[in-house]
């Protein structure tokens, strides 16, 4: 008896074998994610509003979204058409799917702009790097925001230097209580925010601020870094920023400067 | 998708396996993930070619070949194994290798009923040529007399091709984008491509591959990749014609049959984790993007390529055997193994 048992156990062995080998394991459909809905808008930044309009990567899947910073769930409102933007707000959306995991979440941040200094005049020092050179310092105002794709995208001006001066003479004097600076931040690819921002005006430190240590982050985002400054008059600014000495431990690219990436410039 | 969380959903449908098999079915409705277009559909093999990493790590997998006797060849820039040669079903054979810290390009050329590899290695600045054992037979160093070339930084081989003449081409993909034509015996015969903005310039050479579909007049084709096209040359180096594939970044054309399959790093607007596999038809046109949006001509103009499921990281390779089947080895993808697609 336990020989047979010893010897039907061999034949199973043997079966299971034989099947494993010319037979492979097939991944479900339950196992993957579906790529991020596509987002088209015609201006992130805006004086009256801006049109939103997102395509499914996967056919027979359904888009959800927010405007209110609660993360898209299948409860969220569902996008049937171009979303009409009249106000700052951030867009999250979802895809959703029967058979597969739903999209990551993404977001875009759209902001209404008040005060246009589209005719400052600005000087950088030093220059961004190439490939990565803008299109010019005057691109730094002009409302025109860069995506994600930096690698295609001109508008990006991109770094390589332990800091970067930016002198900033507004078109005319202007009451201002924030300076922000947009960038952006993409760690795979070698892209980190700056360690700290610092403004001076007219050779006095008039505001900074500090990045708390660069945690690992997961996927790329473009980024608004506020500078709150002294509430006043101003009618030059010198804007430092300052990039993180050296990639952190936990990253490939650790013990090297990083690259820093910025569009815009904004003030309130 | 990530291998670790598919690792542990097997070992839940083994124990239930153990358990009892058709309990498993009950459990839950099996839908296999189909993936690509057209004629060029596939099913997918996840822990195909997984090894133990503490004996055979992987870095970046390269590129792939199948040789004469069926095995499959893997090309890493781990220094612990270079080359790992699997049987197709995923089974480990051999492994090789441990001086190739930029392996990158692997091309198998049958010269005299004997296969023999060409490795381009990006941090050797130099092509090698070896025998499917590892012995080395050829180095094409930096070509330093060339004027086109003033230091060894500025020279980053990608890849190689080789004529039925014996004639190597090397693209500088990584460094200068030149196109390097030498002899069998390994002198330079001739320089073409370049940086530039005109239709025989080049951004990112990656790939290059003999086109032998049209037996009578053999020429080559040559991926530029941040650029998304194909360029055709002849084998004198004479621009003859691109095509556009809109939003695909093409790592190298691989030939079988009458198609050609081209692994895809990234798409879109060349964001991380966009990659999928493209495939193109007789007449060079996307019939199939597994992992990307279906491919769509208007007026002759491939629309916009995007990722649709996120099945590939960062496909840089593809290798086709004589099934029809495909060997996806992946770029900075956590140190994953290929993934193999089934014709479906």
């Amino acid at each position: 008896m336990t020989r047979f048992i010893i010897a039907s156990l061999g034949v199973l062995a043997l079966v299971y074998s034989c099947k494993e080998e010319q037979k492979p394991s097939f991944a479900q459909t339950s196992l993957f994610e579906m790529a991020a809905p596509k987002v088209m808008v015609d201006s992130t930044l805006f004086t009256t509003q801006a049109q939103v309009i997102l395509t499914p990567a996967v056919t027979g899947s359904q888009i959800r979204y927010s405007l209110d910073g609660a993360s898209v769930d299948e409860d969220s409102p569902l996008y049937t058409g171009p979303l009409t933007i009249a106000k700052s707000a951030t867009l999250q959306y979802k895809a959703f799917h029967n058979d597969l995991q739903p999209s990551e979440q993404k977001e875009i941040e759209l902001a209404q702009i008040k005060s246009n200094i589209s005719h400052a005049n600005i000087t950088i020092s030093p220059q961004p790097k190439p490939p990565y050179q803008g299109q010019g310092p005057q691109a730094l105002v002009d409302l025109q925001k860069g995506n994600l794709s930096f690698r295609s995208d001109k508008r990006w001006m991109g770094f390589q230097a332990p800091s970067i001066n930016i002198h900033l003479t507004l078109p005319k004097k202007m009451v201002l209580s924030n300076i922000v600076v947009s960038g952006l931040e993409d760690q795979g690819s070698w892209i980190f925010a700056p360690e700290n921002i610092q403004i001076h005006a007219n050779g006095k430190a008039v505001g900074q601020m500090e990045q708390s240590a660069a945690t690992k982050n997961g996927s790329p985002a473009i980024q608004y870094w506020t500078i709150p400054i002294e509430h006043g008059t101003y009618e030059t600014l010198d804007i430092t920023l300052n990039a993180l000495s050296q990639i952190p431990e936990w990253h490939d690219g650790s013990g090297t400067l990083p690259w820093l990436f910025i569009d815009e410039i904004l003030v309130q | 998708m990530k291998r670790r969380s598919f690792l542990s959903n097997t070992t839940l449908a083994s124990a239930a396996i153990v358990m009892g098999k058709p309990a498993l079915y009950a459990m839950a409705p099996y839908k296999d993930m189909v993936i690509g277009h057209n004629s060029h559909q596939y099913k997918i093999d996840l822990q195909w070619g997984a090894l133990n990493s503490n004996f055979y790590p992987v870095k970046d997998c390269h590129e792939m070949v199948q040789d004469s006797q069926g095995r499959i060849l893997l090309l890493t820039n781990h220094t612990k194994n270079n080359v790992i040669i699997y049987d197709k079903s995923g089974k480990l054979i051999d492994v090789w290798g441990t001086e190739y810290p930029g392996a990158h390009g692997l091309t198998l050329n049958v010269e005299g009923g004997e296969d023999f590899l060409y490795i381009a290695d990006n941090s050797r600045h130099e092509v090698i040529k070896t025998t499917l054992s590892g012995q080395v037979v050829q180095v094409f160093p930096f070509p330093e007399k060339l004027k086109e070339y003033q230091k060894k930084s500025a020279y980053i081989p990608t890849e190689t091709a080789i004529a039925d003449n014996g004639d190597v081409y090397v693209a500088d993909g990584y460094g200068s984008q030149y196109i390097i034509h030498y002899d069998a015996q390994g002198n330079i015969q001739n320089v073409f491509g370049g940086r530039g903005d005109g239709p025989e310039h080049f951004d990112n050479a990656h790939g290059i591959c003999i086109d032998k579909r049209d037996p009578n007049n053999p020429t080559l084709l040559i991926t530029a990749r941040m650029q998304n096209k194909l360029k055709r040359f002849s084998l004198e180096g004479q621009y003859l014609e691109s095509y556009d594939f809109p939003g695909a970044y093409i790592c190298r054309p691989v030939i079988h049959g009458n198609e050609v399959y081209l692994a895809t790093i990234w798409s879109d607007k060349g964001q991380e984790n966009s990659g999928f596999v493209s495939i193109l038809d007789k007449d060079n046109r996307l019939v199939s993007a597994p992992g990307g949006c279906a491919p769509i001509y208007e007026n002759g103009v491939l629309g916009h390529m995007h990722q649709a499921i996120n099945v590939f990281s960062h496909p840089h390779d593809v290798c086709v055997d004589e099934d029809d089947n495909l060997y996806v080895a992946q770029w900075n993808s956590g140190q994953t193994y290929p993934i193999k697609l089934y014709r479906a």
